[in-house]
């Protein structure tokens, strides 16, 4: 009878084998790193926008779950709520990388793969012995050597890849549950810079992106990662600015080739192959990083508030250049209270800041205010106050009248300060 | 090492048994059904030893450095012993009867009604053990989370305590402190008032010092939290001070300990957390049960596991003073180097 049931349910037994087997699996799983060589990175397939400057505002924050611009693919239902983005689309200011040819997409993805490597393997070459020079600097001055890149990469897609996206193309898998969107590095362009340099070509220097890795970005869902060791940071900078590279070449290249699609060339002169101008564009990318590492802002003079009055003279001037109607208030009306929904460079809908809410992404010390007076923000909208570094010196006392002005908004205490004689400044 | 070896050897025994019950005939029957008796009894020994070795691996409660953190502790052990003693004397009476009655695969069982009395008693034990447990629980209780209990401390009864006050705001995946500067530190630590007007002394100022995963305070010193969320629900969990709080949108809550332990000190340029003191000889040496750190404990997210963070229990007043104006000046920087 004993022989009988054990031969009568040979799968109970079996399972029972097995078990300490899953039971193995499920404790060693994840020890090793499985990422296939044989993985690209992706081609870019959102909307790209050409224009400098929309001449509408939206309507709406971007709801949850869609992501910028992608509205415009008409899957949505939502494409009533921004008529104005369409007509943009419609006249050439928003261009769609998917509507190239295969070969053309083919030529890209064969440069970008010798520019940039695969994830598994990533790398920086421009692959012309006319840029060996900024070749070599890459490598020992903004440390994007292949194992650097390497370590950096198996760390991005550990703990950034779900909101960032394995291109950096800020559209992983959490990207649309969010607001504001996670950053797409492929613009080339980031917010929160302490570089001279001008607007159009200024990029981060890596203390810039550091500070960002370490505190987070208050207001936002970018977390803090003062937890990994500092060259687990350092990696992940130099891969973030790998990915920007890359992403910045593969976007100039689809911008050219459909702005000469809308206007043909005169007979007889040859495009460059799309390899070239791929090369071409991470070159001048590349160069751009290379400058902004050694041109850090550094105040010329620091002032030095001998006590609270003198501190809140410097706040009432602030205010009184603040208020002007071409200059802060121009967006951040009613100190930001009032402020309208704007198009940034990435088709998100974004608010000039209000600083009553006293958040500061960008980081609230005294310095980084500064820098961002200084500079703007980057792709927000928010223009420099000093165009070029010649203007500094005859800037500054201003950008230290809104710093003093800024950091009593928040504070009610500070602001029933600002009320008394002599200063008299009602702000709320 | 050794931690790696023993599960090994777990697993290879359970494997082997596996195995046997595959195939039995490889390994020459012992007749009837037997071997159940045999794989419950080795799980129950393999049970015993572990808890038997656990304390030696350190798989064990870490370090409790906090005054009420023995309260807990003892809470802890008491339901373990009545757990552990309960499982044990079940498996064993189980093992037994599966050996001894698998003897004989044609004897059948007998029919019971039950027995009035034996019903009773094991209802009603569970039900004086669960009595005792509820009312021996209320003391600890009281202590770490009633307010009035701390509202009656911060009121002050002729021994006024003074507070260490500092919010903590969670959110998707971090902790954000804010601190008083050194100038406010007075008034945020001051005693003599009661617990309504606590919200009104942690009024956000220009100079307030804000940090990233890492909580502060003073050896000896009572400290209290308060308690907040940016986002969803997540939960304040200081394993080394037997203290935990679940953090909800649109509350701030309140939550107090006091660590009777220090575990940092100031060296090669930064604050060394993991420190013990070598209270004979004076000196401090590295201790991995000195590693303090700060977890959330209430699934909030993908990396709900990496939401951790450091707890730094300075020795003296004038450390944790000296780290505050630190901070404090890497707050107020107007040069990118320096002050």
């Amino acid at each position: 009878m004993a022989s009988q049931r054990q031969s009568g349910r040979p799968w109970a037994r079996n399972l029972i084998a097995l078990l300490p087997a899953l039971f193995g699996l499920v404790i060693f799983s994840g020890c090793e790193e499985v990422y296939d060589i044989d993985i690209l990175y992706p081609l870019r397939k959102d909307w790209i926008i050409v224009a400098e400057k929309f001449e509408f505002n939206p309507p709406q924050f971007n709801p949850p779950g869609l992501l910028p611009l992608d509205l415009l693919d008409g899957k949505s239902g939502l494409e009533p709520f921004a008529p104005d983005l369409i007509k943009a689309k419609d006249k050439g200011q928003i261009i769609d990388p998917k509507a190239l040819t295969e070969t053309e997409k083919r030529d890209l993805m064969i440069a970008l793969r010798d520019l940039a490597g695969r994830p598994r393997n990533p790398k920086i070459d421009l692959n012309d012995p006319a840029f060996e020079a900024t070749n070599q600097k890459l490598r020992t001055e903004l440390k994007l050597d292949r194992k650097t890149l390497t370590e950096g990469s198996a760390l991005y897609r550990k703990h950034c890849l779900h909101c960032h996206g394995l291109s950096g193309d800020g559209r992983g898998p959490t990207a649309k549950w969010v607001n504001p969107p996670p950053r797409d590095y492929r613009a080339g362009a980031f917010k929160f810079t302490s570089s001279s340099q001008g607007e159009g070509e200024r990029k981060p220097r890596r203390e810039d992106l550091r500070r960002v890795l370490v505190g987070g970005i208050d207001g936002t869902s970018m977390p803090s990662f003062q937890l990994l060791k500092p060259e687990e940071i350092d990696a992940l900078i130099s891969y973030v600015i790998h990915l920007s590279i890359r992403g910045e070449a593969e976007m100039e290249a689809v911008k050219a080739l459909s702005r000469e699609k809308s206007q043909p060339s005169e007979e007889g002169t040859a495009l460059p192959p799309v390899y070239e101008r791929t090369r071409v564009a991470a070159n001048v990318a590349a160069e751009r990083w290379l400058a902004a590492q050694a041109a850090e802002i550094k105040p010329i003079k620091v002032p030095d508030f001998k006590n609270d009055q003198e501190r809140l003279a410097a706040a009432k001037r602030g205010y009184e250049f603040f208020i002007r109607a071409d200059q802060c208030a121009q967006c951040h009306a009613n100190i930001g209270r009032d402020s309208d929904l704007r198009y940034d460079a990435w088709g998100t809908a974004v608010k000039p800041r209000n600083f009553f809410l006293n958040t500061f992404r960008g980081g609230r010390r005294p310095i980084d205010l500064y820098w961002r007076i200084y500079a703007g923000i980057k792709g927000s909208g928010m223009p420099p106050l000093v165009a070029n570094p010649g203007e500094q010196a005859e800037k500054e006392p201003i950008i230290w009248d809104l710093i003093a002005f800024l950091q009593t908004v928040p504070y009610p205490e500070e602001r029933a300060k600002l009320r008394q004689p002599p200063h008299k400044v009602i702000i709320d | 090492m050794i931690k790696f070896v023993f599960f090994l050897v777990a697993m290879v025994a359970v494997a082997g048994y596996g195995l046997y019950l595959l195939f039995p005939a490889a390994f020459k029957p012992a007749g009837g059904r037997k071997r159940w008796a045999y794989l419950f009894g080795i799980t129950l020994a393999l049970e015993a030893l572990t808890f038997a070795f656990a304390p030696m691996f350190k798989w064990w409660l870490p370090k409790g450095v906090s005054t009420f953190s023995g309260a807990v502790d003892g809470l802890f052990y008491i339901i373990l012993a009545i757990t552990g003693v309960t499982f044990i004397a079940v498996s064993a009476v189980f093992t037994y009867a599966l050996f001894k009655f698998a003897k004989d695969p044609s004897r059948r069982a007998t029919y019971t009604h039950g027995n009035h009395k034996l019903e009773m008693i094991w209802s009603a034990a569970p039900a004086i053990i669960l009595v005792v447990l509820g009312v021996g629980q209320i003391p600890a209780w009281l202590e770490i989370k009633n307010m009035t209990w701390l509202k009656y401390q911060l009121d002050g009864d002729g021994k006024q305590e003074r507070f260490l006050q500092f919010e903590v705001a969670a959110r998707q995946w971090e902790w954000r402190m804010r601190y008083p500067s050194t100038a406010h530190l007075a008034e945020w630590t001051d005693h003599g008032n009661a617990l309504k007007d606590v919200r009104s002394r942690l009024a956000q100022r220009p100079d307030d010092v804000r940090i990233t995963n890492e909580i502060h305070c003073v050896k000896g010193q009572k400290v209290l939290i308060h308690l907040k969320t940016q986002d969803v629900i997540h939960s304040l969990f200081l394993p080394q001070l037997r203290l935990k709080q679940d953090a909800l949108p649109g509350k701030t809550i309140q939550m107090w300990f006091e660590a009777m332990e220090a575990n940092c000190v100031y060296q090669n340029g930064a604050w060394q957390d993991g420190m013990r003191r070598d209270e004979k000889k004076g000196t401090w040496v590295k201790d991995h049960d000195y590693l303090w750190e700060i977890a959330c404990a209430e699934y909030c997210g993908s990396r709900h596991s990496l939401m951790r963070g450091k707890l730094y229990v300075h020795e003296t007043q004038e450390d944790f003073e000296k780290w505050l104006k630190t901070a404090e000046d890497a707050g107020r920087k107007t040069t990118p180097d320096g002050k």
